[in-house]
């Protein structure tokens, strides 16, 4: 009797569990009017992404220079960039980019580091120690300039920021996961499939992996913002994206210079940019609450 | 303690050495013949031969790195392929603004980003956490080079209340200087600050639930107090884990932030000699800001020490 | 007269995501100076929130204290604002308290002495120096050597029992009028425990100030406390002086309490009786009798009429129970068999005849060492070794129980890993059924496995909480091939369910959707899946409620009869160990100090560790405790990093001689079967 386990664990609930589970996860994360708002909004971006060629009202690469450097207008409704091309076509390609680069590369990541994670906190000694280590020193570095060096050796474009960004993030995950089979591991249920005389296979997969998972997913949507900034930032430099493949963070860039006279080619997709990335961290705060209500704040 | 600072001090030594064989096979992961590569395809043999001596590509790898080693060690970084002039005096030149731009956004978000977070937790569910926790969140989310163009846009070019671009030393013209490094500075340091705003409230909030805030109220004490003296202790130390990792971010940003605002720092010297595919320098800044962040960890880690007894007496 | 404290109609409730839970039900209890008054109950039962809701220390929201009055010296506490001036200066002022967990309540970035002073000081008014002054005094009084330079340690250089008694010195450095301990002991061990309520009580009577002792051990209240509140559910259930309720409880709950602990002067075969049930659930309460579903009494009153309050039914004497107990008789209102045991008060066990034990041993553990490589630095230097277990000897045969008794870091639980191979031993053997496993591989062990179980401490940690309890309980099953088809595994998980009684219908929730006592038998029925002949129960029932602990040991006992099984026991509860095992070791420092049957152990002690151990757990009879000579063993378990010389136990042995700290005993027989490891005797 050392433990006063008090705190209504002792309740038994009657609905079956995973309908239980998945109510209460519901109930937190559709709890919150503003989760549920960008929600929305990233449904959105992501139909208009899907569907650019049906949404857009003209071809994002069509040029006319007669008609460039146009003020909004009911033929443009975001005007037109240096080149006569409509902005708000581009706009609407621009998210399908943010969203390619973001969501190849996080995938990348997460699965790399997963597994990296996985095997260092699982393991340990000194496998764990090697990468413990390399993590240290990816994490240690700025990712922007990480992708510049790669970018100075094979050049810029799309393939560049996926890679930059995929080695960026990988070391996030490896260590969330690390962190978490760390705990899990000594938990004793992990003793108790041991004793039992379960392999280190089904051990790490049936019963390690499954309650590491709900902070990487939460990870997962906070760096799809997290890509999709970085992705733009890059553009921006000119080390990302490169014309005429419309990308969000090279239309600021090229919009600077009409900064006085046309302003909105640089605010409009900069906005774009905040929208969605606020929108996935929003998101992600909210998937963390309703997951796990221990991981409130944490990340 | 002792002990603690030995670890560290180490997991740095190794951590360098990971990055600094990174920054030293950069010139060997162009693809193709990298020589070729710099030079284009008008170089003459000549040409090539002369800098694929310079670069010692013709030595045995590991020996190849020994002896970059030893020069970075010794301060010497390799001379420009471009500019044809050494890469340390390049660098050197060019480093006050970044660290001036740098230091000054780093101490802006931990002064502004600490209180706001604790104010936020104590206020929790009111107004002015609201506000400070909306804020953050948009903080994050913004694009920074977007937003240091909006600023010029409104501060600079339609206000007129500080200069459009440009950095001034403030061994030059102290004044002038600060009007110079603010706007940089603060749209560098916005995301981080948020950050440690975040990270300072959802600390505040767990050590506000711990038995020993729980001891400090039962003995009567008054809840400012409690704030100020038990939990803030407790609270900051998780803060300053993240204000360490922030460090990159910072570092990171100042390419962007220079080429905004067309400081001649570092930042724009690797972008520059990324374009120029001046592998030297960009390899010289790599190592240079690699042991910068670096260094400015082990000092965050340090001051754990200061932080938490339970570190100082291990 | 006029009580000190005097409470009325107290109630709090906890409002969590639309349900409200009522923590506190219409509570009423006064306390008078110098009084050691004691509020039992299992846990969650309201004993806290109680108490922290007249010192307004409730976290608001969720909480809110819905009624009642709090009256000290004339004055409303609840009336008072939560942060203001007044009651301030009553909280840790006037009343203090001190908390369950000592490892966590005091602040780790603050010195002791500096949080010890800023209580003086805020309340005594005095200055810095002079509050210094008082503080090593204190620290004195409550027994922390070298005072003078430990007031500027940090809380992570003390124990849990020396963390403790700072907690003490903290609230009792400002002479208040009552103190509370809640569950002050709950995480120590018996000794420290035995320690710390010694001090506690000598220094609560030097002061003449008054004792609120919160707790759910019935032996702690008989051994301290002058009268009593039994708690169920949010409510005083009875209340009375000790020896009263301990002589005449009059309600159901009380009695089914008393009913479900051992106690070290058991007869060895009485049967636990369990109070069957769930521990109640405070959301949405009903207005009934709170204990109705797990009550033996109940009438057909019971069921129509609202919950009972408090009646006297002798003077100072009152129980919320509509039925008379003490008149019920054997036949009439008894529904069940249990019923009737609970007012004989016990009931033979069934004398089987035992079986003859087997020639061979069914498991021989020879030599046992487990140290572990204390490593500085980063070069992973060995600096020392902790002696985890340092040659460890015992035998087990089929069939029968061992139990492994000792303080908490003896190396009891290392004992039970070492076999598991949880960890490899460093030395020694482990011979289980002829084999030595003890450095066997992995990969060539798993298949024996099989045939050794483990019982877990902890019922929540124990339980993957992604699986269901099915594929808890049935992963042996798949891992060893024992079953050939579905069908026949979903007829083996129901049988394995059935045998630990719980039903089958339930299998598919996952485990926090269980009670505590719920699931501790789906890990019972995970141990018996593979159908093993040697269980390792490592404080396999610690962490539950006394009244459900009682049915885990009924649960082990039953199936140990029934499967022929054998137990390897470990606990730290010297009556619980007494009352399952066949034979009984006793560790101390990684050592065996003492082994023999169940009966020479307890009745004739030897070691004098093993007495010190006996004679510091309190028995739930104040009578008997009245007679009963306290004798508190002095000083700490060194740790076992640093070892003593000679016989390890000599810093702390009454009857040391100056050869122990040379000569190191080892086990020897005494008589047939007892052993003992000491030269004096
Ligand atoms: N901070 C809290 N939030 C929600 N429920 C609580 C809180 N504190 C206590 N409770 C609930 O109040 C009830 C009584 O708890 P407590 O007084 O701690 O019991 P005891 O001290 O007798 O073990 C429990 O059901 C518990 O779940
Ligand atoms: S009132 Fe009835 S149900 Fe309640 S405790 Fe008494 S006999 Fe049992
Ligand atoms: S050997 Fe000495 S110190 Fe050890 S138990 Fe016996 S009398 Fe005590
Ligand atoms: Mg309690």
């Amino acid at each position: 009797m050392r433990t006063d386990t008090s705190l209504g664990k002792n309740e038994v609930i009657d609905s079956p569990p995973q309908r239980k589970e998945l109510k209460r996860f519901l109930k937190v994360f559709l709890g919150r009017k503003i989760v549920i708002f960008f929600g929305l909004i990233l449904l959105a971006v992501i139909f208009t992404a899907i569907f650019a060629e049906q949404v857009a009202p003209y071809d994002p690469y069509a040029q006319n220079l007669g008609n460039a450097l146009q003020p909004p207008s009911a033929e443009n409704l975001l005007g037109t960039d240096s080149l006569g091309r409509d902005v708000l076509s581009r706009v609407i390609f621009g998210a399908r980019t943010s969203l390619i680069v973001g969501i190849i590369s996080v995938s990348l990541a997460a699965s790399i580091g997963v597994v990296i994670g996985l095997i260092a906190g699982y393991f340990g000694g000194i496998i764990d120690s090697i990468i413990s280590r390399l993590i240290d020193a990816i994490i240690a570095f700025p990712a922007i300039i990480l992708a510049l060096a790669i970018g100075a050796v094979i050049g810029a474009g799309m393939w560049t920021v996926i890679l930059a960004l995929t080695i960026g993030l990988t070391p996030s995950y490896a260590r969330v996961m690390r962190g978490q089979v760390l705990t899990v591991k000594e938990q004793e249920y992990i003793k108790a499939s041991e004793v039992i005389g379960a392999n280190n296979i089904r051990i790490m997969f049936k019963h390690v992996f499954p309650n590491c998972i709900s902070p990487i997913i939460v990870l997962i949507t906070l760096n799809l913002g997290v890509a999709i900034l970085a992705e733009a930032a890059l553009s921006f430099l000119g080390v990302g994206i490169t014309a005429p493949q419309a990308a969000w963070g090279a239309m600021v860039s090229e919009g600077q210079r009409y900064l006085v006279s046309n302003p909105n080619l640089s605010f409009a997709p900069g906005v774009c940019v905040l929208l969605i990335v606020l929108a996935f961290n929003m998101v992600g705060d909210g998937l963390r609450d309703a997951l796990d209500p221990r991981l409130r704040g944490s990340i | 303690m002792t002990q603690f600072i030995i670890q560290r001090i180490y997991q740095t030594v190794i951590v360098l050495f990971i990055l600094s064989l990174f920054c030293f096979l950069l010139i060997h992961m162009i693809p193709g013949n990298p020589v070729l590569t710099i030079l284009g395809d008008e170089a003459t043999p000549e040409e090539i031969r002369m800098l694929t001596e310079e670069l010692g590509l013709d030595r045995p790898l590991p020996m190849q790195y020994l002896s970059w080693l030893g020069g970075v060690v010794q301060g010497d970084l390799g001379t420009s392929i471009i500019y044809r002039e050494d890469v340390k005096d390049l660098i050197l030149k060019r480093l006050p603004p970044t660290v001036h731009i740098g230091i000054t956004s780093f101490i802006i978000s931990i002064v502004a980003g600490v209180p706001l977070g604790v104010i936020a937790a104590v206020k929790r569910g009111g107004w002015i956490d609201g506000f400070i926790t909306t804020s953050s969140n948009f903080s994050m989310a913004i694009p920074n080079f977007w937003l240091g163009i909006l600023g010029i846009y409104l501060f600079a070019l339609n206000l007129g209340w500080l200069p459009v671009q440009g950095y001034v030393s403030p061994t030059e013209d102290f004044w002038a200087s600060q009007r110079y490094v603010i706007m940089p500075s603060l749209v560098l340091g916005l995301s981080t600050m948020a950050i440690l705003a975040r990270q300072a409230r959802s600390s505040m909030l767990e050590v506000i639930r711990q038995d020993y805030i729980r001891t400090a109220i039962s003995k009567g004490i008054k809840t400012r107090v409690v704030i100020r003296k038990h939990a803030l202790k407790n609270a900051i130390i998780p803060v300053v884990t993240i204000a360490g990792l922030m460090l990159p971010n910072i570092v990171g940003g100042s390419v962007i932030i220079e080429q905004v605002f067309n400081v001649n720092g570092i930042g724009r010297l690797v972008l520059q000699s990324v374009f120029n595919q001046d592998i030297v320098v960009v390899q010289g800044c790599l190592i240079v800001l690699a042991i910068a962040v670096a260094a400015a960890n082990l000092l965050v880690d340090l001051s754990y020490g200061y932080f938490d007894p339970r570190i100082r007496y291990k | 007269m006029e009580h000190l404290l005097d409470v009325k109609n107290l109630s709090t409730e906890f409002n969590i995501d639309g349900t409200h839970l009522k923590a506190v039900d219409d509570v009423s209890y006064h306390i008078d100076k110098g009084e050691i008054v004691s509020f039992v109950g299992e846990s969650g039962c309201g004993k806290s929130v109680t108490h922290m809701s007249g010192l307004q220390l409730i976290p608001t929201p969720p909480g809110k204290i819905t009624g009642g009055e709090v009256i000290y010296k004339g004055i409303d506490l609840l009336k008072l604002k939560p942060d203001g001036e007044e009651i301030r200066k009553i909280r840790g002022g006037e009343i203090g308290f001190i908390f369950q967990e000592p490892m966590t309540s005091l602040n780790p970035v603050l010195t002791i002495g500096e949080q010890i002073m800023e209580s003086i000081i805020l309340h005594l008014k005095v200055g810095r120096a002079e509050a210094r002054r008082r503080t090593i005094d204190m620290l004195k009084k409550v027994g922390i050597p070298d005072a003078e330079s430990r007031i500027d340690d940090y809380p992570h250089q003390f124990s849990g029992g020396m963390r403790q008694r700072l907690m003490i010195a903290m609230v009792l450095s400002v002479n208040p009028k009552i103190v509370i301990a809640d569950e002050v002991t709950t995480a120590l061990d018996v000794t420290t425990q035995a320690q710390i309520l010694e001090l506690l009580r000598d220094i609560v009577k030097s002061m003449d100030t008054s004792l609120i002792l919160v707790t759910h051990n019935l032996g702690v209240v008989a051994r301290y406390a002058e009268r009593i509140y039994v708690m169920y559910a949010g409510t005083v259930v009875e209340t009375g002086t000790t020896k009263e309720i301990f002589n005449n409880p009059r309600h159901p709950y009380t009695i089914g309490l008393m009913n479900a602990v051992p106690r070290l002067d058991d007869p060895k075969d009485k049967k636990l009786v369990p109070v069957e049930g769930l521990p109640p659930n405070l959301a949405n309460k009903k207005d009934q009798c709170p204990f109705l579903p797990r009550c033996v009494f109940r009438t057909e009153e019971c069921h129509s009429s609202p919950a009972p309050s408090l009646n006297e039914v002798r003077e100072g004497h009152a129980a919320a129970c509509y039925v008379d107990v003490s008149k019920v008789q054997n036949n009439n209102i008894v529904e069940d068999e249990v019923a009737s045991s609970m007012i004989v008060g016990e009931q033979e066990k069934p004398i089987i005849n035992e079986p003859a034990l087997p020639e061979e041993n069914l498991l021989e553990v020879n030599h046992l060492k487990m140290y572990f490589p204390v490593t500085k630095s980063i070069f992973k230097r060995k600096v020392g070794e902790v002696k985890a277990v340092d040659d460890v000897s015992f035998y087990l045969k089929q069939g029968e129980t061992l139990g492994l008794v000792g303080e908490s870091g003896c190396g009891k639980s290392t004992v039970a890993r070492a076999i598991l191979r949880l960890y490899n031993p460093s030395e020694g053997e482990i011979n289980f059924q002829g084999q030595d496993i003890s450095k066997m591989r992995k990969k060539v062990l798993r298949p024996l496995r099989r045939n050794i179980s483990m019982i877990f401490q902890d019922p929540f940690s124990s339980l993957d909480p992604r699986q269901t309890a099915e594929s808890v309980v049935g992963e042996p099953l798949i891992v060893h091939n024992l079953v050939n088809n579905r069908n026949e595994y979903t007829q083996r998980v129901d049988e394995l369910f059935r045998m630990v009684g719980l039903d089958p219908a339930l299998k598919n929730r996952v485990p926090h959707e269980f009670s505590g006592g719920q699931r501790q038998r789906i890990g019972i029925a995970r141990a018996l899946a593979s159908e093993p002949s040697l269980i390792v129960c490592d404080e396999a029932i610690s962490a539950l409620d006394v009244s459900i602990q009682a049915q885990i040991i009924n649960l082990l006992e039953s199936l140990k009869e029934q499967l022929n099984l054998s137990y390897l026991f470990i606990a730290h509860d010297l009556s619980v160990v007494r009352h399952i095992s066949d034979r009984v070791a006793v560790m101390y420092l990684g050592r065996i100090v003492e082994t023999a049957d169940w009966e020479t152990l307890y009745d004739n002690p030897k070691h004098p560790y093993t007495k010190a151990l006996l004679g510091a757990v309190p028995i739930p009879d104040p009578f008997i405790e009245e007679e009963r000579e306290h004798v508190v063993l002095k000083g700490e378990v060194p740790s076992p990093l640093n070892r003593p010389t000679g016989c390890s136990f000599h810093n702390r042995c009454p009857i040391a001689t100056p050869e122990c700290k040379t000569i190191d005993p080892s086990l020897s027989e005494i008589e047939d079967g007892h052993e003992v490891a000491c030269i004096n005797i």
